[in-house]
C-alpha cells in the first residue's frame, strides 16, 4: 500500500511539473514565424504541345500562390513554351487546368518572367544563386535575403537524377544541390520548400545537403508521375495527378487558414496519385506539423508595430508654390506633368 | 590469332575442324535460317505494337465531324456527273473538282504533266492533277499533310474512288473553318494512278524534266549542267535511254505549301464498305514509319471501323496460340511476297522515297480480290460518318506532330494488325544464310592455301621425284614467270610465305578481267531494253513488251553458251584449280554481301535471293578433270539445278505458279502459256518501273544477280586439272 501511495505521489509530482512547464510555454498561436518575406520560383521546363499539362501545372500553382498573397514582384515564373498561342490550341489565348474549363489560368494578370528559350539550366541556376548579368531587370531577379522563405516548384520531364530542360539540356540533382548550398552560403534564404512534379522526382532532392530545406516529390525513384485526365475538347492531357490534388487542397486554403505543412505533404495518397509521394524532412529544423502552410504559400505583409505616436508633418508644398510665384516670379519653370493640384483629394490633403 | 594467309594455317586445329564440318554446318545454317523465319510468326518471336512518338496524342480529341450529309451529296453529284459526261472517256472531271474545291474556299490549282513513253515509238500521254490547299490559319505554311485520292475513271478495271473523293471534299469543307490546324492540308486528286502521283511529287520537290531519273541523280542535288556519265557519249548512234531525258515531265506547280510530313490516301468506291484494308508497302519495299501504321489501325478501331492488314482481320482473333502462329506467319509471308517486286501497292508507296510517311486506306467489300474473308457477312456496313470521324482523328493526331516521324521502326514486318517483327528479330534468319555462304568461302580459302602449302613442302623435300606435278606447277606459273627461273629458285631455296602467296595470286589478273567482263555484260543487259524496244518496233513491228521479252530471252540463252568460254579469251593454257577456287570464293562473298545489303532496305527481296541462291552457292564446287563417273554425273545434276535458278527461269516458274493459283482448273499447257504471258508483262513492268519510278528490281537482277549466276555457271562448266 505504501509503495502504491509513493508511486501515486511521484506521478502526481511529474504531472504537476509537466503542467507547470506547459503553462509557461508560449501558446502555438503566438509562435512567430522567423522569416520576413516570401518568394516563389515556379518553373515549367518542358516545351511542345503534348506537354500542355506542365504549363497548366505551373500556372495553377502560380494562381494559388498569388491568391494567397505573394505579389507578382516576388514570383519568378518560368514557362518554356507558349501553349496559349500554339496554333494547335482550339481555345486560343487560354490555358485551362481542368476539363470543365472554368478557370482560365492564363488570364490577363499573369506575368511570365522567363519564357521560351530563356528557360534554360544556366538561367535557372543564375537566378537561384543571384549571379545574373548586371543589366537583368528586377523582375527577373530573385532578390531574396536571409529572411526569405522560398517556394520552389518544378515540373517537366525528369529521370533518375536529372530534370530535362527544353528537350535539349538537363540539370542534375547534384547541380541543383550545389546551387542551393551556394544560396545558403550567400544567405539568400531562410527556409526553402521544394516541390517537384516529374517522373522519378524524388531523385532530385536526394543530393541536397544545405539546411532548412523541406522537399517533396510526386514520385519515388523508379516511378512515373502520371497525368490526371484528358480534356478531349483541347485534345491533350490537361494536368498532372500530383498537382491536381495539390490544387484541390490549396483551393481550400486562404491567407488566414491554420493548415499546416504536414497536411500539405499528405495531400496525394498513393491511391490517388498512383505514385508514391516522397518527402525529405531531415534538413528541415522545424516540425512540419507546426509550420503553417502560409509560411511558404502566403506572404508576410510588411507590418511594423510601434507604440510611439508618429508626427506626420503637414507640408503643404502645393500651397507654397503659388506663394513663391507671387513673391518672386521665376522666368523658367517646368510645367507640371499632371495637374495634381487640381485633383480635389490632393488639394484637401 | 593467326593470319588467314599464314603458311602454317593448315596445321591449326580450327582449320582442320572447319574443313571436316563445314558441309554439315552450312546445311544446318540453311535449315536454321528457314526455321527461324517460320518461327517469326509466333507470339514469342514478335511484339505488340506501341506508340513511340509522344506528340501524336492519338484519339484524345472529341470528334466533331458533322459533314455526313455533305459527303453523301458530293457522292451523288459526282456520280451523276460521271454518268452524264465522263462515261466513255478516260478524262478526269477537272472543272467539277475545281469548282467544288473553290466553293469550299481552298486555294485550288491544277497541275499538268506529260509522259513520253520510254519504249517503242515514244507515245505521249498527258494528265492533270487537281489540288486544293487549306492554309493553317494561325501559323506559317512550313509544314503540310496530304490527303489524296487517285481518280479512276468509270471504265477502269479497278474500283472507282468516287466515295473517296466525296469523303475528302466533305472533310475539307468541315476542316476549313476550324482554327486548330498547325499544318496546311493539301487535298489532292491525281490522274493515271501512280504516274500522276509521281509527277506531282516530283514537281512539288522541284525535280526537273532535264534531270536524270530520281535514283540516278541524287534527287534535288542535281543542278543543270552537271557533267554526267552517259552511254551516249561513247556510242552516239545507238539509242540508249532516250537521250538522257526523263520520260516523265512533271511540269511545275503553281502553288506550294511546306514540307510534307505525312500523307493519307483514300480508295473508297462506296461508303457502304465492310472493312478498311491498310496498305503500307512502298517502292522498293520501303515501309512507312510504324507509328503511322499503328496510328491508323488504332484510330480505325476507335472510330468503330473494321480494319485489316493482309490476312489479319481486326474482328477475328485466333482461338489458340497455334492458330495465331499460323495467321501471323501467313500475314507476314503475304506481306513479304508483296514486297519482293518492289512495286508499291498504292500511291502511298511513292511518298516514302521523299521521306514522307504515307499509307493507303482501301475500302473493301465482301468481294475481296485476295480471296474469301472469314465472317465478313456478319460485319455491319460502314458509312461516311464513321469514315469521316476516322479521317478527322487521324489528321488531328498528325496535326500534333512536331517533327517528322522518326521515333519508331522503319524496318519491320507485320504479323497482324497489332503485332510486328523488328529488324533485329528478322535479320538473324538472313544472316544465317549469308553465314553459310561465308563459311563455305572460308573453307574453300583454307583448302586452297593448304593444298598449295602441302605441295610446296613436298616439292622442296623431294625435288624432281614427281615430274607430273612439277609440270603442272610450271604450267601454272607460265603466265607470270619463266618456268626455268621458277624451277631453279624452288630447288635452291625454301620458299618464303610471300612467294607462296604470289603463286596463288599470280593469275588474279585473268580472273579479275573475266569477273569484270561478266559484270559489264550484266550492265549491258540492264541498259538493253530501250534498244530492243526501239529495233523491235522499227524492224519487226512488234510491241515493246514482245521485243523486250524475246530480246532478253535470246541474250540469256546466248550468254549461257558463251560465258563458259569467256575466261579463255585472255589466256592460252588451261585454268588452274586455285584460280577457279578463288573465283568461287569471290562470288560467294559477293552474293552474301549483295543479299545482306539489299535486305537492309528490302528484306523480302534479299531474303528471297538468299533462299534461292544459297543452295546453288553451297553446292557449287570446282570440277576436277578425270575424277570419276559418279562425280561427272553429280556435276551434270548441279548444272541442271543451276539452270533451274536462272533469274529468268525463276521468274517464269513464279509466274506459272501464280497463274495456277489464280486459275486452278486449267490444263498445264494453258497455264504455261498464261505464265509466259505474265512473265512478259512482268519484265515489261519492271523495265518501265525502273525507268519511271526508279524501281530496283530490274536493275538488280540484270546487273548483279545475272552476273553472279553467270559466274556460278562458269565454275560449274569449266573442268580443271587436279592440283
Amino acid at each position: 500500500m505504501d509503495l502504491i501511495n509513493r508511486i501515486y505521489c511521484v506521478l502526481f509530482t511529474i504531472a504537476t511539473v509537466l503542467s507547470l512547464t506547459y503553462s509557461i510555454e508560449i501558446p502555438e498561436e503566438f509562435q512567430k514565424s522567423n522569416h520576413s518575406n516570401n518568394w516563389a520560383v515556379l518553373v515549367d521546363t518542358s516545351r511542345f504541345w503534348f506537354n500542355y499539362r506542365h504549363v497548366a501545372n505551373v500556372l495553377s500553382i502560380y494562381r494559388s500562390v498569388k491568391r494567397l498573397g505573394i505579389p507578382d514582384s516576388q514570383i519568378i515564373l518560368m514557362i518554356s513554351d507558349d501553349m496559349a498561342c500554339n496554333p494547335r490550341n482550339p481555345r486560343p489565348a487560354t490555358i485551362f487546368n481542368n476539363a470543365h474549363e472554368q478557370i482560365n489560368v492564363y488570364g490577363d494578370d499573369v506575368e511570365v518572367d522567363y519564357r521560351g528559350y530563356e528557360v534554360s539550366v544556366e538561367n535557372f541556376v543564375r537566378l537561384l544563386t543571384g549571379r545574373v548579368p548586371p543589366d537583368t531587370p528586377r523582375s527577373k531577379r530573385l532578390l531574396t535575403d536571409e529572411g526569405s522563405n522560398i517556394l520552389i516548384y518544378l515540373t517537366g520531364h525528369g529521370g533518375d537524377g536529372f530534370l530535362k530542360f527544353q528537350d535539349s539540356e538537363e540539370i542534375t540533382s547534384q547541380e541543383l544541390a550545389d546551387a542551393l548550398e551556394q544560396m545558403w552560403e550567400k544567405r539568400r534564404y531562410n527556409e526553402i520548400f521544394f516541390i517537384i512534379d516529374t517522373c522519378q522526382a524524388s531523385s532530385m532532392y536526394e543530393k541536397f545537403y544545405s539546411p532548412n530545406i523541406l522537399a517533396t516529390a510526386s514520385s519515388l525513384v523508379g516511378e512515373d508521375s502520371l497525368s490526371h485526365h484528358v480534356d478531349s475538347a483541347i485534345g491533350v492531357y490537361i494536368i498532372d495527378r500530383y498537382t491536381y490534388y495539390v490544387l484541390e487542397f490549396l483551393e481550400n486554403v486562404h491567407p488566414n487558414s491554420k493548415r499546416t505543412m504536414s497536411e500539405f505533404l499528405a495531400v496525394c495518397p498513393k491511391s490517388a496519385c498512383l505514385s508514391t509521394v516522397g518527402v525529405r524532412r531531415d534538413l528541415f529544423k522545424r516540425d512540419p506539423d507546426k509550420v503553417p502552410i502560409t509560411d511558404f504559400f502566403g506572404s508576410v505583409r510588411p507590418v511594423i508595430i510601434t507604440t510611439d505616436p508618429i508626427d506626420i508633418l503637414d507640408t503643404p508644398k502645393r500651397k507654397k508654390k503659388p506663394e513663391n510665384k507671387t513673391k518672386s516670379p521665376v522666368k523658367r519653370e517646368y510645367l507640371p506633368q499632371f495637374p495634381v493640384h487640381l485633383v480635389p483629394n490632393t488639394k484637401t490633403g | 590469332m593467326g593470319l588467314l594467309s599464314d603458311p602454317d594455317v593448315g596445321s591449326v586445329k580450327w582449320v582442320r575442324v572447319l574443313k571436316r564440318v563445314h558441309g554439315p554446318v552450312c546445311f544446318l545454317c540453311y535449315v536454321g535460317a528457314l526455321v527461324w523465319f517460320v518461327l517469326l510468326g509466333h507470339r514469342e518471336f514478335n511484339n505488340e505494337t506501341y506508340f513511340s512518338e509522344n506528340a501524336l496524342l492519338p484519339g484524345l480529341v472529341t470528334n466533331e465531324f458533322n459533314a455526313e450529309q455533305t459527303a453523301n451529296q458530293y457522292f451523288n453529284e459526282l456520280h451523276s456527273e460521271l454518268q452524264t459526261n465522263y462515261e466513255e472517256t478516260d478524262e478526269m472531271p477537272v472543272p467539277w473538282l475545281v469548282g467544288m474545291m473553290s466553293h469550299i474556299h481552298l486555294e485550288v490549282y491544277t497541275h499538268n504533266f506529260t509522259l513520253r513513253y520510254p519504249l517503242g515509238k515514244g507515245q505521249v500521254f498527258k494528265g492533270t492533277n487537281v489540288y486544293g490547299i487549306l492554309r493553317a490559319p494561325r501559323t506559317s505554311s512550313l509544314e503540310a499533310i496530304v490527303v489524296s485520292v487517285p481518280y479512276r475513271s468509270v471504265g477502269s478495271h479497278q474500283k472507282t474512288t468516287v466515295a473517296g473523293i466525296a469523303l475528302m471534299l466533305a472533310f475539307a469543307k468541315f476542316a476549313r473553318p476550324q482554327k486548330y490546324w498547325a499544318k496546311d492540308i493539301i487535298f489532292l486528286v491525281t490522274q493515271h494512278d501512280q504516274l500522276g502521283m509521281q509527277a506531282w511529287l516530283e514537281a512539288y520537290h522541284g525535280l526537273h524534266s532535264e534531270a536524270e531519273p530520281f535514283h540516278a541523280s541524287l534527287g534535288s542535288f542535281w543542278k543543270p549542267g552537271t557533267p554526267k556519265f552517259t552511254m551516249d557519249s561513247f556510242l552516239p548512234n545507238i539509242p540508249f535511254r532516250g537521250r538522257g531525258k526523263k520520260p516523265l515531265n512533271p511540269g511545275t506547280l503553281k502553288g506550294r505549301s511546306g514540307s510534307i510530313q505525312a500523307a493519307i490516301l483514300l480508295e473508297f468506291s462506296s461508303p457502304k464498305i465492310k472493312y478498311v484494308e491498310v496498305k503500307i508497302e512502298g517502292l522498293n519495299g520501303q515501309l512507312p514509319n510504324l507509328d503511322l501504321v499503328n496510328l491508323v489501325h488504332k484510330l480505325c478501331q476507335k472510330s468503330g471501323i473494321h480494319h485489316s492488314f493482309g490476312k489479319s482481320y481486326s474482328w477475328i482473333r485466333g482461338r489458340d496460340s497455334m492458330d495465331d502462329w499460323k495467321n501471323g506467319f501467313w500475314t507476314m509471308f503475304e506481306m513479304m511476297v508483296g514486297q519482293i517486286d518492289g512495286v508499291p501497292d498504292g500511291n502511298h508507296g511513292l511518298f516514302h522515297r521523299f521521306g514522307i510517311e504515307a499509307v493507303t486506306l482501301e475500302g473493301r467489300d465482301e468481294m475481296d480480290p485476295g480471296g474469301k474473308v472469314p465472317r465478313v457477312n456478319t460485319l455491319s456496313r460502314c458509312n461516311f460518318y464513321k469514315l469521316g470521324i476516322a479521317l478527322e482523328s487521324i489528321l488531328r493526331s498528325l496535326n500534333n506532330l512536331l517533327e517528322r516521324f522518326h521515333q519508331s521502326y522503319f524496318f519491320y514486318m507485320l504479323a497482324s494488325t497489332h503485332r510486328f517483327i523488328s529488324i533485329g528479330q528478322y535479320m538473324p534468319s538472313l544472316c544465317l544464310l549469308c553465314v553459310a555462304m561465308l563459311i563455305r568461302a572460308l573453307s574453300l580459302w583454307v583448302t586452297t592455301l593448304q593444298q598449295d602449302g602441302d605441295y610446296n613442302d613436298k616439292q622442296t623435300n623431294k625435288t624432281n621425284k614427281k615430274p607430273s606435278k612439277h609440270k603442272l606447277e610450271k604450267a601454272k606459273d607460265s603466265d607470270s614467270e619463266e618456268p626455268g627461273e621458277q624451277e631453279t629458285k624452288e630447288v635452291t631455296k625454301v620458299k618464303t610465305p610471300e612467294k607462296k602467296k604470289a603463286d596463288i595470286n599470280m593469275s588474279v589478273l585473268n580472273i579479275g578481267v573475266n569477273y569484270l567482263l561478266v559484270h559489264l555484260i550484266g550492265y549491258g543487259v540492264m541498259n538493253s531494253p530501250f534498244m530492243m524496244a526501239y529495233y523491235g518496233s522499227v524492224y519487226y513491228m512488234k510491241p515493246p513488251e514482245v521485243s523486250v521479252y524475246f530480246g532478253i530471252i535470246s541474250i540469256a540463252v546466248l550468254l549461257i553458251f558463251i560465258t563458259p568460254f569467256l575466261p579463255y579469251l585472255l589466256r592460252k593454257g588451261p585454268i588452274s584449280y586455285e584460280e577457279l577456287s578463288l573465283v568461287n570464293i569471290l562470288v560467294l562473298t559477293e552474293l552474301a554481301t549483295v543479299c545482306l545489303s539489299v535486305a537492309m532496305q528490302n528484306f523480302s527481296l534479299g531474303f528471297a535471293m538468299a533462299v534461292i541462291y544459297t543452295p546453288l552457292a553451297l553446292m557449287t564446287s570446282v570440277h576436277v578433270r578425270g575424277s570419276g563417273k559418279a562425280r561427272a554425273c553429280l556435276q551434270l545434276l548441279k548444272r541442271l539445278v543451276c539452270l533451274l535458278v536462272h533469274p529468268l527461269v525463276v521468274l517464269l516458274v513464279c509466274m506459272v505458279a501464280y497463274s495456277r493459283h489464280l486459275v486452278a482448273d486449267e490444263s498445264w499447257l494453258a497455264t504455261l502459256s498464261r505464265g509466259s504471258d505474265a512473265a512478259m508483262q512482268a519484265i515489261m513492268f519492271s523495265v518501265v518501273d525502273s525507268m519511271l519510278y526508279g524501281n530496283w528490281l530490274f536493275n538488280l537482277s540484270t546487273s548483279i544477280l545475272l552476273p553472279i549466276w553467270l559466274i556460278f555457271w562458269q565454275i560449274l562448266n569449266i573442268k580443271v586439272n587436279a592440283p
